[in-house]
């Protein structure tokens, strides 16, 4: 199977808000970074995938298989990590672990005991006395243990202390060494979190994908800065431009020729490519990528 | 058949609220035990008091089983475990069908050998409908917000009762009435009636929980 999900079409309108329509395909093994500013529909599309939300239109499929909605067999195959994780302040570590091992199939009690002593979740404290980061870490372990092919986190490092951020970082490396065919989705509104974990960057904006690339393809990519009103001559190899701030940014392939033609434009400036999803995310997006999305 | 998921759901919500639902349950006893010993009335008058009591506390398990998941996000953690909805409402439903049955048994534990022994329709029907009421309350606690899921199965009561209070000053309310209802065939009526509603309820619910998005089910 070369996608865990594909998001075919998929819209939803919400009062003042209108999601998609968006087609796009996740696959196994790779850390899949979701960007956008607040309201970009980050979390809308998370909960379209975990089937929280129903599509007013289009589909998703898993392999060839259409998900309908509140399939009970694609939630035995996610596990979605919420902002801040809901689970019963009542119970303890190792109860909410019995809790949710006993609704999966598939679960592997000796995996959570294991990963739950590597992230030092002590199983007799209670869920009440967890600070956030802690509670998104037992998340962590309950996706594993479940066995999960797809993992949705939102915005896992909101709200948490630097220390804190770093530890989440380091458990979700370990998750991907534990399980190197894990598919995770995770959004952030940080594009630190996206840039230290993520191979596919993704940037939503107004409910629709504004950029998509993978970070191999953007080390093929040279981007350029313009005056705004500078007239750049139409290609197919420009895959981005954007306005932000009065400039005209330019994204494309170094072998492109247009290169040579925009560096004999006055005021041309090249900048590096690692830093466009920063600009791209903080910038206005005027037109997306022309072609086939990389992925 | 209760279904393995059901069964864990129940057991949840069971150790979640178990020891809440005792004390009170323990303290209402114990509180309408000593009323009937200062205040001995006819039995008629009792069983009303146990029943009434009874549908207080009814109305408030099933407020509190579905008012904890919603205020507190549960709910949404819930709906991305591989739960069917109809198991997530039957196990509610479940839950507090068996917390009304548990109250009413106890309690009118205390008119057993003096009243309800002779009657055993009448303490069925005021079985089922205090598990009628606690599914009408669940569901509407469920469905509302707050202050409309709590006021709703009161209000429904209350207009029910005015609307009888109404029939009978209004000489509408047919001589025979109440003889016909305490009648059996009138008493099987009542209990279809009640069984009716009561699916309706659990049914209604089932279908707007399955269609919901999951920030409907939150608050």
């Amino acid at each position: 199977m070369s996608e865990v999900l594909k998001l075919i079409a998929v819209e939803r309108d919400f009062p003042g808000f209108r999601f998609g329509p968006v087609t796009l395909a996740f696959a196994p093994g790779v850390v899949h970074g979701l960007l956008g500013p607040n309201g970009a529909g980050k979390t809308t599309m998370l909960n379209l995938m975990a089937l929280q939300s129903r599509p007013a239109s289009g589909s998703m499929t898993y392999g060839s298989r259409v998900v309908p909605w509140a399939d009970l067999r694609w939630k035995q195959t996610l596990a979605y990590v919420r902002e801040t994780p809901a689970f019963y302040d009542e119970f303890t570590v190792a109860d909410t672990l019995r809790f949710a091992g006993a609704l999966h199939d598939r679960w592997d009690l000796a995996l959570a005991t294991r990963l739950a002593n590597r992230f030092g979740l002590d199983g007799r404290k209670s869920v009440r006395a967890l600070s956030k980061g802690t509670r998104v870490k037992l998340g962590l372990v309950l996706a594993l243990a479940q066995g999960a092919r797809l993992l949705l986190l939102d915005e896992p490092t909101a709200g948490v202390d630097p220390t804190s951020r770093e530890e989440l970082h380091d458990a979700i490396k370990e998750l991907r060494l534990e399980r190197p065919d894990l598919c995770v989705i995770l959004s952030s509104h940080l594009f630190e979190d996206v840039n230290e974990l993520a191979d596919q960057f993704l940037i939503l904006r107004d409910g629709q994908v504004a950029f998509a690339a993978s970070r191999t393809e953007l080390a093929v990519m040279s981007l350029y800065r313009l005056p705004e009103q500078a007239v750049v001559p139409s290609s197919d190899d420009i895959r981005l431009t954007w306005v932000s701030k009065g400039e005209r940014w330019i994204l494309l392939p170094r072998q492109s020729r247009l290169i040579a033609t925009l560096r004999s434009l006055s005021g041309c400036v090249e900048d590096r490519a690692d830093g466009l999803i920063a600009a791209a995310y903080r910038g206005t997006v005027q037109a997306h990528a022309t072609g086939s999305t990389p992925w | 058949m209760v279904n393995h998921r059901v069964r864990v759901l129940l057991l949840k919500d069971l150790r979640l609220h178990g020891r809440g639902v005792a004390l009170i349950q323990a303290a209402a006893v114990a509180l309408v035990w000593v009323m009937l010993v200062l205040h001995p009335s006819d039995m008629r008058r009792q069983a009303s008091l146990l029943f009434n009591v009874n549908f207080l506390l009814t109305g408030l398990w099933g407020e509190w089983l579905v008012s904890r998941e919603k205020t507190k996000g549960t709910f949404g953690w819930l709906r991305s475990l591989p739960i069917a909805d109809r198991d997530l409402v039957a196990a509610k439903f479940a839950g507090a069908a068996l917390y009304a049955v548990v109250l009413w048994a106890v309690m009118s534990g205390i008119l057993a050998a003096s009243y309800f022994m002779e009657r055993p329709m009448e303490w069925l029907l005021r079985a089922m409908a205090l598990v009628t009421f606690g599914g009408i309350t669940l569901a509407a606690r469920w469905r509302f917000t707050q202050k409309v899921g709590q006021t709703l199965p009161f209000a429904l009561v209350l207009v029910l009762l005015l609307g009888v209070a109404a029939a009978q000053r209004g000489g509408r309310w047919p001589a025979g009435a109440v003889a016909l209802i305490q009648g059996s065939g009138g008493q099987v009526a009542v209990a279809v009636g009640l069984l009716t509603c009561y699916l309706f309820t659990v049914g209604a619910t089932a279908v707007w929980v399955r269609r919901s998005d999951t920030s409907r089910l939150v608050e």
